[in-house]
């Protein structure tokens, strides 16, 4: 088993030692969140000419919004194990290239009830399946490191969870993009793609930092969507269809740290079951709901779903009842899929949990267009990847992906440089 | 309550009406408009909860946080909106913030739970805590729990600073004092850093960074711990 977190900040290089040798295409991202972030440096690492496209400010559309927990995977692997895989596999990664951003302390998955601490041999097992280590604690123990949880606790076990800045993050990723050449270009509205003999021609972008919202053409030789909870109107823009379910999910947060680790009911995935340390805040989430309109904008938490964040956090932590809200979001979670979805599943959990990359020219006749769709934030580096390797093997170009071996700059390097 | 959002800067304004509960925010505010009524509307937002600092404006003249400030604050009140101050306007009320991050030292992101804001004593879970850092294989155990540093970056000190000229500016003065209480071998160079010509000095003592401030850093404090330092 890999060792978790031993000496990883000394196992990357710096970026300013990785050559880039130029390849001459022009690929185009659209979508400035996490995957977003992550496909650009991967692509200006190999060589591509790399232009983000993001019709706001970088990282606001769902990316932002996450809870922040740095997921080892021990909470996917009820239903899955490669994802559960990846999930720690990628963690370590994070650890190594972008530690500043991550408060690597651990998380307990604890019982509450008898029935959830039956589960708990039943856990240790997954979690073992999937590769990820666990260790049950004595819950006295826990109760001393963890005082204000609640006192039915009769199971903790320990696994390498951490949390992490949902901004400062994808920052970095974007930070390394500039650093090797890549294009960012925030506030810029993909309105068109012109598509000619089946092949993907040119984006067109609304500037909207201009009073005028002036229009540009831009070439391209590849076009990549990872627009999120966007894929779909992006995809739309060519024609075509994916099948994307948009699956909203409030998180609440609290002043104060009540815990240090992130603590995690012992059962398999549902509402409220999270609650993520990060900074001077405790965050409890989530809610998850399926999304009827389809529309990704002006997504604001319901009353009904802060009522219940609250019961729910209180029921980990007591004192949780009497602290005040400090802030309470809703962000658009987008699941890849929804021919997938279970009968009476109103919540979306049937939903994968994974991502997919889907190549326009095979599925839908479009050469030069993909869009990656699901997948969850710990995951980034590897969705990028996996876009990156079919952008170039459809362009032709012999690359290998780098992005685990360098340490990413500051995200203030991203503002210091970008402009 | 209904409630009146006027976005405004030097060339233009545009006013909003609309029906919000007292409890949603200002951003909340915002997102309602571009979903709806101006789906082009552009300002910075991120996260949503106070954490990465990005959605700093001119509220009603006083530098906030549009996803912490409840419309409820503003009862029988217009909501005026401005770009933040100090700040490079793009367009509309949405700023580039680089000059903020021009003028911080490179210090250092996380630091160690320390007790006060620890939940019971961590001295009291010493050897446990000892046994979760052999678990996760981290070979300094001093350094668990650590946490991200308060300061998020956001630029309200700045912008309630009445100092608009060569000064580096709160939040790089109060990274600095951050820093060399945090790792006194670096305290050579922070003072070094705070006693340049744009640094500490230029400090006015209005103490409007400290009250704008929504991770009570107190920079105005930290400035005159520097200034004590200096002399």
């Amino acid at each position: 088993m890999e060792a978790p977190f031993a000496g990883l900040a000394t196992q990357s290089l710096p970026l300013a030692r990785c050559e880039v040798k130029k390849k001459g295409a022009k690929v185009c991202v659209i979508g400035g969140g996490g995957t977003g972030a992550a496909l650009a440096y991967d692509l200006a690492q190999r060589g591509l000419d790399v232009i983000l496209l993001e019709k706001g400010e970088l990282t606001s559309g769902t990316t932002g919004r996450h809870h922040g927990q740095l997921h080892c995977g021990a909470r996917y692997a009820w239903n899955d194990k490669s994802i559960a895989r990846e999930c720690y596999e990628e963690s370590l990664t994070l650890a190594r290239i972008a530690g500043d951003c991550i408060e690597y302390n651990g998380g307990f998955f604890v019982a509450l009830n008898d029935e959830e601490a039956a589960l708990r041999r039943k856990f240790i097992e997954n979690c073992a399946e999937a590769g990820i280590p666990s260790h049950q604690m004595r819950v006295s123990d826990f109760a001393r490191l963890e005082p204000a949880v609640s006192g039915a606790v009769k199971a903790a076990v320990l696994v390498p969870d951490g949390s992490f800045d949902a901004f400062r993050l994808p920052m970095m990723f974007f930070a390394a993009a500039v650093e090797l050449g890549a294009r960012i270009l925030p506030w810029r509205e993909v309105v068109g793609l012109e598509i000619s003999a089946g092949r993907m021609k040119a984006v067109i972008a609304r500037n909207l930092a201009r009073p005028d919202r002036r229009e540009e053409r831009i070439e391209v030789d590849y076009v990549v969507s990872a627009a999120g909870a966007w894929a779909g109107q992006i995809a739309r823009l060519a024609g075509i269809s994916i099948s994307i379910t948009l699956a909203p999910g409030t998180m609440l947060a609290v002043k104060g740290r009540v815990v240090n680790h992130v603590i995690s009911r012992l059962r398999p995935p549902g509402d409220g079951d999270i609650l993520v340390p990060q900074r001077g805040l405790s965050i409890i989430g989530s809610t998850q709901s399926l999304a009827l309109a389809g529309n990704p904008e002006g997504i604001i938490p319901s009353a009904s779903d802060i009522e219940f964040l609250r019961g729910a956090g209180a029921e980990m932590l007591p004192d949780f009842a009497s602290m005040p809200t400090y802030a309470a979001w809703a962000a658009a979670r987008p699941l890849a899929g929804k021919d997938s979805l279970a009968a009476g599943d109103v919540e979306g959990r049937s939903l994968s949990r994974d991502f997919s990359v889907i190549d326009h020219e095979s599925e839908h006749g479009i050469a030069g267009f993909a869009s990656v769709i699901g997948g969850k934030a710990t995951v980034l580096r590897a969705m990028a990847e996996k876009a990156a390797d079919q952008a170039c093997a459809k362009l032709g170009i012999q690359t290998e992906c780098r992005t685990s071996l360098y340490a990413l700059p500051s995200w203030r390097e991203y503002f210091r440089e970008a402009r | 309550m209904d409630i009146v959002i006027v976005l405004k800067n030097d060339h233009s304004e545009s006013r909003f009406s609309l029906n919000l509960e007292p409890f949603r925010t200002v951003l909340d505010g915002l997102e309602k408009i571009r979903g709806g009524e101006k789906p082009d509307l552009i300002y910075r937002h991120s996260c949503h909860h106070g954490s990465c600092g990005t959605c700093g404006a001119m509220i009603n003249d006083k530098p906030r946080l549009m996803c912490l400030t409840k419309v409820g604050d503003f009862e029988g009140e217009e909501i005026i909106i401005e770009p933040l101050r100090q700040a490079m306007s793009l367009e509309g009320i949405a700023v580039w913030p680089g000059a903020l991050f021009e003028n911080l030292p490179d210090t250092g992101y996380l630091r160690e739970v320390d007790d006060e804001s620890a939940p019971g004593s961590l001295q009291a879970a010493g050897s446990l805590q000892a046994s979760v850092s052999a678990f996760l294989e981290i070979p300094d155990i001093e350094k668990l729990p650590r946490r991200l540093e308060d300061c998020i970056e956001c630029g309200l000190c700045v912008a309630a600073c009445p100092v608009e000229r060569d000064f580096a500016g709160p939040a790089a003065l109060a990274a600095a004092e951050i820093e060399l209480g945090k790792d006194p071998s670096r305290t050579a160079e922070m003072l070094a850093f705070a006693g340049k010509p744009d640094g500490a000095r230029k400090c006015e003592r209005f103490f409007g960074c400290s009250r704008a401030c929504p991770q009570g850093i107190a920079p105005g404090r930290r400035i005159s711990n520097l200034l004590k330092l200096l002399r």
